[in-house]
């Protein structure tokens, strides 16, 4: 064993002989206790993501498992109350996304909305009188739900377009989603306000819901 | 003064010492001043070592049901939260150079003070090894590297020690 070894052995073993600290009990307990709030706080804030990553990811795998030539649309996932609200507004989210995702069939988007009756002829008129890609065009986000109750929650939504023969841009606009037949829906009223602003159309003709026609 | 003979936490400490609040409360009072000699030796200052040591002790108390050997993983926690003070430190001394003046007290000899010039897995090595009295093997699982690696860090640092204590 060289000289310097030693030296340093002993060096430190007298150094570490002067440390006089004393532990700390409830310095610690407080510790824990902000580290355990931080780490509640972190989780979370995960999980509310991680919810919404994965109706994201549902709705994305969705989409791109296409099967006989029309792609599959997800439908959302049974919601039994507004309780478990971070999965509502997921699903609510992903009602949204895919009543106006491009490839959806009319059946598809229509079974997502709450009374949907005529709304089909809407549809069929978009496509003769304004572009015939302006369904797929448009892009609809759900930026807030507020719930009122169980079964009922205001939305704040954005839709953007790139279809310049209707409008290119974004609008934020606010609607609703209902929780019918097991699923969570876009009110009539919500999906109208999206055609409205996707049936603007050059010519003289706009599209229009029949109820809401003025 | 005498040297006072290395800490041998393991020969004391029951194996399956890892459940329960009680045994976490246990090993805190018991590995308490061990770990604040090991920080302080690590970082050069006192203040700073209890507020490593504590912190070190709410992450075991974190993965207490995962650690396997508490003691050990405590061991390591402190030396990675020390390498992570070093690390911190001489962040702030490039963004406050004038601030960099800190708490280190152990600049009154030219041991203490080529120690704490030595990059911070180099002291670790030579105080794990030199005071904790570890063997390669176990240095290497507390710096997550090889025994190998281990020695070469020992050897370098005990060559610029050299340098200061036999010029």
């Amino acid at each position: 064993m060289s000289d310097i070894e030693d030296v340093v052995r002993e060096h430190l073993a007298v150094r570490a002989a002067h440390v006089d600290l004393t532990s700390d009990r409830a310095d610690l307990d407080s510790r824990m206790t902000r580290s355990n709030r931080r780490h509640d706080t972190v989780r979370n804030g995960l999980s509310l993501g991680g919810a919404a990553l994965a109706v994201v990811l549902v709705v994305g795998l969705a989409y791109f498992t296409t099967s006989g030539g029309s792609p599959s649309v997800r439908t959302p996932v049974q919601a039994t109350s507004v309780t478990d609200r971070n999965v509502a507004r997921a699903e609510i989210a992903g009602a949204y996304m895919t009543v106006f995702q491009p490839g959806a069939t009319d059946a598809q988007r229509l079974a997502l909305v709450d009374d949907p009756r005529g709304l089909q002829s809407v549809i069929n008129a978009l496509r003769k009188y304004a572009s015939q890609s302006a369904l797929e065009t448009v892009r609809v986000h759900v930026d807030r739900a507020t719930f009122s109750d169980a079964t009922h929650a205001a939305i704040a939504f954005t839709i953007t377009s790139t279809n310049s023969a209707s409008f290119a841009g974004v609008m934020h606009k606010t609607g609703g989603a209902v929780f019918v037949d097991g699923k969570w829906k876009l009110t009539r009223a919500s999906f109208c306000t999206v055609m409205a602003e996707a049936g603007k159309v050059t010519h003289d003709k706009r599209v229009y819901c029949p109820d809401a026609a003025p | 003064m005498d040297p006072e003979p290395r800490p041998d936490p393991d020969a004391e400490r029951p194996d399956t010492a890892r459940s329960g609040r009680a045994d976490f409360a246990e090993l805190y009072e018991r590995a308490y001043p061990e770990m604040a000699r090991l920080a302080v030796l690590l970082t050069g200052s006192r203040e700073n070592a209890h507020d490593v040591v504590q912190e070190s002790f709410v992450r075991l108390h974190r993965a207490w049901d995962r650690a396997e050997n508490p003691h050990a993983y405590l061991r390591r926690i402190v030396v990675n939260e020390c390498t992570s003070y070093h690390r911190r430190a001489f962040r702030q001394r490039r963004v406050q150079p004038l601030l960099r003046a800190e708490n280190v007290e152990f600049a009154a000899d030219e041991i203490s003070d080529a120690l704490a010039r030595l990059a911070p897995r180099q002291r670790a090595a030579i105080v794990l090894r030199y005071w904790h009295g570890c063997s390669e093997a176990e240095i290497a699982e507390v710096l997550r590297c090889r025994p190998g690696t281990v020695g070469s860090l020992v050897h370098r640092g005990l060559a610029e020690l050299r340098q200061v204590i036999e010029p």
